[in-house]
């Protein structure tokens, strides 16, 4: 198979070297002048050198050329005696084809203009007579509409095969498109899990853009209401604008219609944007630019808007995910704000566990992930008081034997509570085991050392350190320095002795404000004031 | 009315898959680009192929009845005349191949199709080089 344009060529010569076999001479009639052949077409024999040559036939010749490549209808002309012209048109006026098939009958070879012509020619008559014996034998002029109508036969059916042959190049050239539609579709719904980081999947998409259709530069620009869960602008490849002059881009490219567009900018040529949509919701612009392989074509235009439209479901599934995830932590922050209401003395408590198992966690470098998590097992460690009696947990004295025994039950309580809801499984082992101490002593297990999960022994060191700077109903807050001494002295025994140091080392600061809040809050809240008469 | 063409010194690429629609964007893209494609639909014909010609390059699929991508690279392997021609691979996204039978087989890439036929393009180009030495025809990139 050769390509569809070569195979066109190959179409127009074998209609030339059909004819010719018969011992016709086939010309096209191209912008109304007769196309003659090359010098190469080998073929043509003698014919091509009697027509082409003599001045009385080409005289002939071209003064018919104006009427056949205006006429409507086929025709067969006797242009001189024994020289005849069959005009061939295919198509209509859209695409259309005209053609001369120029035959010579036997009435020529003993006509007395045979000698003139072959002489304008500069052809030898007895060579020529010679090769008309032996090659093809003439036909009479009676058979010359027979022979015009396979001629005009042949040229509608090589006519029909032209047009298969574009057909077939048109189809190649849209099937190449849609296998580079779907490439990139493909991989950008790939990217398009939920909970793939925003940045990381624009820069996919941009990048993956840039190598389909050979832009030198990418960029994905977030309009400021999408900003709070996506990075504001991603851009990969080189020689692109600056951020400014992208927003600016943007801006002027902002319109109504929902489609790509070029735009030619100075320094930077032929820059395109297209805006990302979901419905009518605006979220950004895509901008693309530095083509390597010339002019954009519409191909890369409906591209970068198949593009443009994926990185718009994904901005709103990251929206909606993000919104997702700030309800589930409101929720736990919820349930947890209602167990430190049983006891106003530990009011804010998960809250700053949190905070510091998320501190200490990322100081002691942690994967994100991780001080992502603790920071909710932080919330939710004393999930479990939720099941001890008031009575138990605000109570102002020692308490019996039977009463730190509830007390004593909150972990598992709290286990209990989490363990059907997946979202918090991985939080489960600070909330059941946040009481163990390094060296066993602890409840409910008993477990120690590294037997402790990490999250728990974490936790452990945040829940104690806060336990002790903060008032409780049974004592008044600590001074910092006797707490960190406290911290050393339990490290090995209570606490992970590896974690401690790190742990003294943090940054307080917004704790120390945090505690202050709360205790504020506390001393305006009438309940404390009924506990502390109680 | 020259039919000769460029086609006598572009480098040659045989194109080699059992389904026709692959074959027939390859041979656009490629053709399109001044290479001169041979084509072969199973393992089987490539090899008869590769047998009588000369190629500079040879793209396969992995997935095809009688003998699979890989088997004809093993085959070429083994035979003098065809054991350094370069190979780039085609398979079905997610279809998983054995690296280091890639590797064994001296594949240089594995392509995962839907493939986009401009970056297999670029592939042939940086592994063999422009279809001629001569500036190619840009339109067709």
């Amino acid at each position: 198979m050769m390509s569809n344009q070569t195979e066109n060529t190959q179409r127009e010569f074998d209609m030339f070297s059909q004819c010719a076999a018969a011992g016709i001479l086939w010309v096209w009639l191209r912008e109304g002048a007769i196309q003659w052949p090359d010098k190469s077409a080998k073929a043509s024999c003698w014919r091509a050198e009697f027509f082409g040559r003599s001045s009385t036939i080409r005289r002939l010749l071209s003064e018919r050329t104006e009427t056949w490549a205006t006429c409507e209808e086929s025709a067969i002309e006797e242009i001189l005696p024994g020289v005849w012209a069959v005009l061939s048109i295919e198509g209509d006026r859209r695409c259309e084809e005209r053609g001369v098939a120029l035959l010579v009958t036997s009435e020529l070879v003993s006509h007395p203009c045979f000698e003139l012509l072959c002489l304008e020619s500069q052809l030898d008559v007895m060579e020529v007579r010679d090769r008309i014996a032996v090659e093809t034998p003439l036909v009479p002029a009676g058979g010359v509409p027979a022979l015009s109508n396979l001629i005009r036969q042949m040229h509608a059916a090589e006519f029909a095969l032209g047009r298969e042959y574009e057909t077939a190049d048109s189809v190649d050239r849209r099937l190449s498109e849609s296998y580079e539609e779907i490439h990139l579709l493909h991989s950008l719904i790939s990217g398009l899990v939920v909970g793939t980081e925003p940045d990381v999947f624009l820069g996919s998409a941009a990048t993956e853009l840039a190598e389909v259709c050979g832009f030198r530069w990418t960029a994905v620009l977030v309009d400021e209401t999408t900003e709070a869960f996506a990075p504001d602008h991603v851009v990969v490849g080189r020689d692109h604008p600056s951020r400014a002059e992208l927003r600016r881009l943007a801006r002027t490219g902002r319109s109504d219609q929902q489609l790509a567009s070029t735009c030619e900018v100075d320094g930077h040529g032929e820059i395109i944007t297209c805006p990302i949509h979901i419905e009518d919701r605006r979220l950004g612009t895509l901008l693309a630019g530095g083509r390597e392989h010339g002019d954009t074509s519409s191909v890369e235009l409906k591209l970068l808007a198949a593009a443009a439209g994926h990185i718009g479901i994904f901005l709103a599934n990251a929206s909606l995910y993000a919104d997702l995830d700030a309800m589930f932590i409101s929720t736990l922050q919820a349930m947890v704000a209602a167990i430190d209401a049983k006891d106003p003395y530990t009011r804010g408590h998960s809250q700053r566990v949190a905070l510091l198992s998320r501190d200490l966690a990322a100081a002691l470098g942690m994967p994100d992930d991780f001080v992502k998590k603790i920071h909710l097992a932080g919330l939710v460690h004393d999930l479990g008081k939720i099941g001890v009696p008031e009575s138990v947990l605000c109570k102002a004295g020692g308490l019996t034997e039977e009463e730190r025994g509830r007390i004593r039950q909150h972990p598992q309580i709290g286990y209990r509570i989490l363990k059907d809801i997946p979202q918090v499984r991985d939080l489960l082992p600070a909330v059941l085991c946040h009481h163990e101490a390094w060296d066993g002593t602890g409840y409910p297990a008993r477990i120690g050392g590294e037997e402790i999960p990490i999250m728990a022994r974490i936790v452990a060191i945040a829940d104690s350190f806060d336990a002790m700077s903060s008032s409780r109903t049974y004592r008044s807050a600590l001074p910092r320095e006797k707490v960190f001494a406290e911290l050393e002295r339990c490290a090995g025994t209570q606490f992970d002795p590896g974690l401690v140091p790190t742990f003294l080392g943090l940054d307080l600061r917004e704790y120390d404000r945090r505690l202050m809040r709360d205790c504020m809050a506390a001393s305006n809240d009438p309940a404390q004031v009924q506990g502390e008469a109680a | 009315m020259n039919l000769e063409m460029d086609v006598e010194n572009a480098r040659k690429v045989l194109v080699v898959d059992d389904e026709d629609h692959i074959l027939r964007v390859v041979s656009f893209k490629l053709r399109g680009a001044g290479y001169e494609v041979l084509e072969a639909s199973d393992g089987e014909e490539a090899w008869e192929i590769l047998r009588t010609q000369s190629v500079d390059l040879v793209i396969t699929d992995q997935q095809m009845p009688y003998m699979t991508g890989l088997e004809l690279v093993e085959t070429m392997r083994k035979q003098p005349r065809t054991a350094d021609v370069p190979v780039l691979m085609l398979s079905a996204r997610g279809f998983r191949l054995d690296t280091e039978e890639l590797e064994r087989a001296d594949v240089l890439a594995l392509v995962a199709k839907p493939f986009s036929p401009r970056m297999l393009l670029s592939h042939v180009r940086a592994v063999i080089g422009p279809a001629t030495e001569e500036p190619e025809d840009r339109s067709a990139a």
